[in-house]
């Protein structure tokens, strides 16, 4: 049975502690440069998921397995175009 | 600062997100009418709650990538569906009135828990012959894998044209009422497509936490996000999806079902609450 884990629990693990620290750094600096790690913090996190479907997209592509990774690079262009459309649209 | 307001928020949403990665249900649909109850406005809890949602979501996927209750290319596969489901719903809106649409989400969260509790024993069985070498995905296919006490695993998903049409359909739903659907995909993905309660919960919160993670952007755009506030949540709901993934490995897939079951009925009351 094969996978496609490419250590993806190790890059997770990493992002996540990165992000804490960073959101702690924040919360307890308080001020511009604390308001400017909350947003990293948060921008990281919130680019993390997206990310997680490009790499998978990519380490699919490394396996042969064309159809799923079709699938992932479809649903990348299916979310960018539903911000865009939502984005105008509203 | 308020320090008691600050810790209340970092409580809050660890214990959600916890509650969230158990059950693959987000917990944004229990943070947000908490902080409501605290007096915060509606416009600024929404995004906290999409944030809870992420940060439990990225959080409990490293334990649950490791022990393969995460089916990437099912969660791809499904998502394609909800998200194309959500993009009409959203350009729907308004279409439905609120209430009904609450009182709907209600009923369908009843009905899962009910089918969710009501099932007995595991569908799928530890294989013998299976080793940690075999836990994950299997390549070209949406079977897999996963890691259950000493155990491992195996599954493959079925009735999956039916599943990604329910899917598609709650991802209207869930675009016109304007919630994430983490508690409409793990029943439809363990109930309907057959995953192991498990890995329903798994792949829901990894798929969630896209879903949420699409929403934030637009409300980025719309400058509804207090940077403070989402850090606090941040640092709650990764501490919550920590240990909300630690608590279910240990927890056997009916007791994480009945565990799903009673979030769903809490869910549902809030959202006869909100109607």
């Amino acid at each position: 049975m094969k996978t496609s884990r490419i250590d993806l629990s190790r890059i997770i693990g990493v992002l996540v502690v990165m992000a804490g620290v960073t959101a702690l750094v924040g919360v307890a600096v308080g001020g511009a440069v604390g308001r400017g790690l909350d947003v990293a913090a948060v921008t990281a996190l919130a680019a993390a998921p997206g990310v997680r479907v490009l790499a998978l997209a990519v380490a699919w592509v490394r396996v042969r397995d064309y159809k799923y990774a079709a699938a992932s690079l479809a649903l990348i262009l299916l979310i960018i175009v539903s911000v865009i459309g939502t984005a105008l649209w509203r | 600062m308020d320090i008691a307001r600050d810790l209340l928020i970092v409580a809050l949403a660890m214990v959600t997100s916890t509650l969230g990665a158990i059950g693959g249900l987000g917990g944004a649909i229990i943070l947000v009418p908490l902080l409501t109850l605290g007096g915060m406005s509606i416009s600024s809890a929404a995004p906290l709650g999409l944030v809870s949602v992420i940060a439990g979501s990225v959080a409990a996927g490293r334990r649950q990538v490791g022990d393969g209750t995460v089916n990437h290319r099912f969660a791809v596969v499904t998502e394609l569906g909800a998200t194309s489901g959500a993009i009409v719903g959203v350009f729907l809106s308004g279409a439905l009135s609120e209430r009904v649409l609450m009182w709907c989400l209600a009923g369908f969260a009843v009905a899962a828990a009910v089918l969710g509790a009501r099932r007995k024993g595991m569908r799928w069985q530890p294989d013998a012959s299976l080793t940690t070498d075999d836990v994950g995905e299997r390549q070209g296919s949406l079977a897999g894998a996963y890691l259950l006490d000493d155990g491992v695993v195996p599954y493959a998903p079925s009735r999956m044209k039916l599943g990604i049409g329910l899917m598609t359909l709650a991802g209207v739903v869930t675009g016109l009422a304007g919630v994430g659907g983490g508690f409409l995909k793990t029943p439809l993905s363990s109930e309907v497509m057959r995953l192991p309660a498990k890995v329903a919960a798994g792949t829901s919160t990894f798929t969630i936490g896209l879903t949420a993670s699409v929403a934030l952007v637009l409300m980025a755009i719309d400058g509804r996000i207090v940077a403070s506030d989402a850090a606090l949540v941040v640092l709650g709901a990764l501490v919550g999806g920590t240990v909300g993934a630690r608590v279910q490995k240990k927890l056997s897939p009916p007791v994480v079902r009945r565990t799903t079951a009673f979030a769903l009925v809490v869910i549902a009351a809030v959202l006869v609450a909100r109607a």
